[in-house]
């Protein structure tokens, strides 16, 4: 500690604890409540199993989609001059500060069976997205895609583009640009958007309940099992809630801070 | 290949005009001080930087034109870019950095032999972290040249070298250059780079082109204050041993360098001295010779003398008065043997 930083008052330091407590405690309550010699009985019961299975393929998919489209957003964003962009970028940021419950309402006036966009897969294909695996993967995605818009985006933007000049000259055409030069070179902001919005995806719950709903085997992912595991059996809402704390734990810890652009 | 072009843009609120011919085999300087535009005029030939107006022309093929809508975008000119910080894509290897030009071009040229006379080869697994300045230099230009381009773009080369590699590399330079195929143009800020390297400077000052020719007579001849007080030097080829420069043009020099071969001399007008009788005193270059120009410039009379070697001297108003100095009249000139700037070539 540097000597010759102003002191912290006291009253700080006392709020800073209260602050720390605050969060530590729910963690502490989880881990004491926890039923360490039934939790392997509990995680492999068919109910849980299912829900693991349901959110490890769903989140998965979602950090799929959030990647394949959000990297060409960002890249446009980052790289692009044009009228709105602005405005564009506010749209690709709404989903984080929105309520995920509206999300899901949102979603639902879309790809809604009288959706926007909905009724015709509906009445043309017999598609019905919304109560659906791939309704969950949809919430999901739509939830997840701005934590790796942002990453990236401020990724593309601090590298040095002479490289990418560099590589023209190289005779290397666009395509070639960004697949040899630019995406390795923000490789590492890239993996960590992909795992911030694999995990977002997997933690996620207001968006898929309403757009989705809770049916066991089909859209009843992690969350939404603890969510009615509550009413039913407290243990086994504490176990699966000990998976999703593990989890995101461990993608914190990977990270060190890298997310956000915060970092890098 | 010759680079020929007139280039007209603006790039801020600053507009750059300047013209620029490159014969092949030829290295040109475009010599200015910073923020002259020099860059930019380096990356529209490239085609990293539009022309509002001009012709740029590469060999035969005119690559950008607006009047007639021709632009050839950058990764199809056949030009070989060196950036001043080298730009190597740090996740490749020295390897992989030097193919990636071939692979775009789906073939092969000459990656082995510019490995080869770049001595390369044992760098070829190494990260660009992992190399010294002088070492991701050669990189640099063996990556540029692996896409065979028909002219080579040199962006301050060696700017990014501490002094002891720059003067090392620069003679490396020099001796590739001067082998070079096809037309180089070389922007820098430095004139030791643009004496030592091009046969020909282009003075680019604000945008423009103020002044231009061989470099030689550029070097001794400055006509503007920038270049002036930046050059106005006599450069002077010859062949070292053991202290003594025989010219290229006749005469000797006293020096105190212990370098031997070919050498670049390089004098300041205003260490040479002016005396109406043999000078007494310890510089050990003295010459009888004769006066064969005068030339007043801004606060500075530039004396040329008729040697061998030719010679520049820089002398005050009131020196010029004094000595009686006029062209055709017969004097005597001296300098010090530590007043010769030599660099090996």
């Amino acid at each position: 500690m540097n000597k010759a930083t102003t002191p912290a008052p006291r009253l700080l330091i006392a709020l800073a604890i209260l602050a720390l407590t605050f969060l530590l405690l729910p963690l502490i309550g989880l881990l004491l409540e926890t039923p360490w010699s039934s939790l392997p009985a509990l995680l492999t019961s068919p109910a849980a199993a299912e829900a693991l299975r349901l959110s490890i393929v769903t989140s998965l998919f979602a950090a799929f989609f959030a990647t394949l489209l959000g990297v060409p957003l960002a890249w446009i964003l980052a790289r692009k001059d044009f009228p709105g962009r602005r405005f564009i970028r506010g749209i690709v940021l709404l989903p984080l500060v929105l309520p995920p419950v509206v999300g899901g309402v949102t979603l639902l006036t879309a790809f809604g069976r009288r959706g926007l966009i909905g009724q015709y897969f509906y009445d043309w294909f017999g598609v019905q997205l919304p109560f659906s695996t791939a309704g969950v993967v949809m919430a999901a995605t739509f939830v997840a895609m701005p934590f790796l818009v942002i990453t990236v985006e401020g990724a593309l933007r601090s590298i040095d583009t002479r490289y990418e000049q560099a590589a023209r000259t190289l005779g290397a055409r666009p395509r070639t640009v960004l697949f040899r030069i630019t995406l390795p070179l923000i490789s590492a902001s890239l993996v960590a958007g992909i795992v911030l919005a694999w995990a977002r995806a997997l933690g996620e719950f207001g968006a898929t309940i309403t757009f989705a709903g809770n049916f066991p085997g089909v859209t009843q992912t992690l969350p939404l099992a603890v969510y009615s595991a509550l009413e039913v059996s407290r243990e086994e809402a504490i176990a699966l809630s000990l998976v999703l704390l593990a989890v995101s734990l461990t993608v914190l810890v990977s990270l060190r801070g890298r997310f956000l652009g915060s970092r890098s | 290949m010759s680079v020929t072009a007139r280039i007209i843009t603006s790039i801020g609120d600053r507009t750059i005009d300047a013209q620029l011919i490159c014969e092949p085999g030829e290295t040109v300087a475009l010599l200015g001080p910073n923020g002259a535009g020099k860059s930019t005029v380096l990356r529209a030939i490239a085609g990293l930087q539009p022309i509002t107006g001009g012709c740029i022309r590469i060999g035969h093929e005119t690559v950008e034109e607006p009047t007639s809508g021709t632009f050839i975008p950058a990764e199809q000119r056949r030009v070989g870019m060196v950036f001043q910080d080298y730009l190597l894509f740090p996740h490749m290897t020295v390897r992989q950095n030097i193919e990636f030009g071939p692979r775009n071009q789906r073939k092969d040229h000459d990656v082995a032999s510019w490995i080869e006379t770049l001595d390369l080869s044992d760098l070829l697994d190494r990260k660009p972290a992992q190399l010294s300045g002088g070492q991701a230099q050669r990189v640099a230009l063996a990556r540029a040249l692996a896409t065979n381009p028909q002219a080579l773009l040199l962006d301050e080369p060696l700017a990014a070298l501490d002094a002891a590699t720059k003067q090392s590399v620069r003679g490396e330079l020099r001796q590739f250059l001067q082998r070079y195929e096809h037309g180089t143009v070389l922007v820098t800020h430095d004139p030791l780079d643009a004496l030592v390297l091009a046969d020909r400077i282009v003075v680019l000052e604000n945008g423009h082109v103020t002044q231009k020719g061989p470099t030689a007579e550029v070097a001794s001849q400055p006509r503007t204050e920038y270049l002036a007080t930046l050059l106005g030097v006599t450069l002077i080829r010859g062949t070292a041993r053991e202290g003594i420069i025989d010219c290229q043009g006749g005469g000797r020099l006293v020096t105190s360098t212990s370098a031997a071969g070919s050498v670049v001399a390089i004098i300041r007008p205003q260490a040479i001295s002016l005396h109406a009788n043999r000078p007494e005193g310890s510089a050990r270059n003295v010459w009888h010779t004769t006066i064969t120009g005068v030339d007043a410039h801004h606060d500075q009379v530039r004396i040329t003398l008729a040697g061998p070697p030719q010679l520049t001297a820089a002398v005050t108003p009131a020196a010029v008065a004094d000595l009686g100095i006029a062209p055709g009249q017969e004097i005597w000139a001296s300098l010090k043997a530590t007043d010769i700037a030599i660099h090996q070539a």
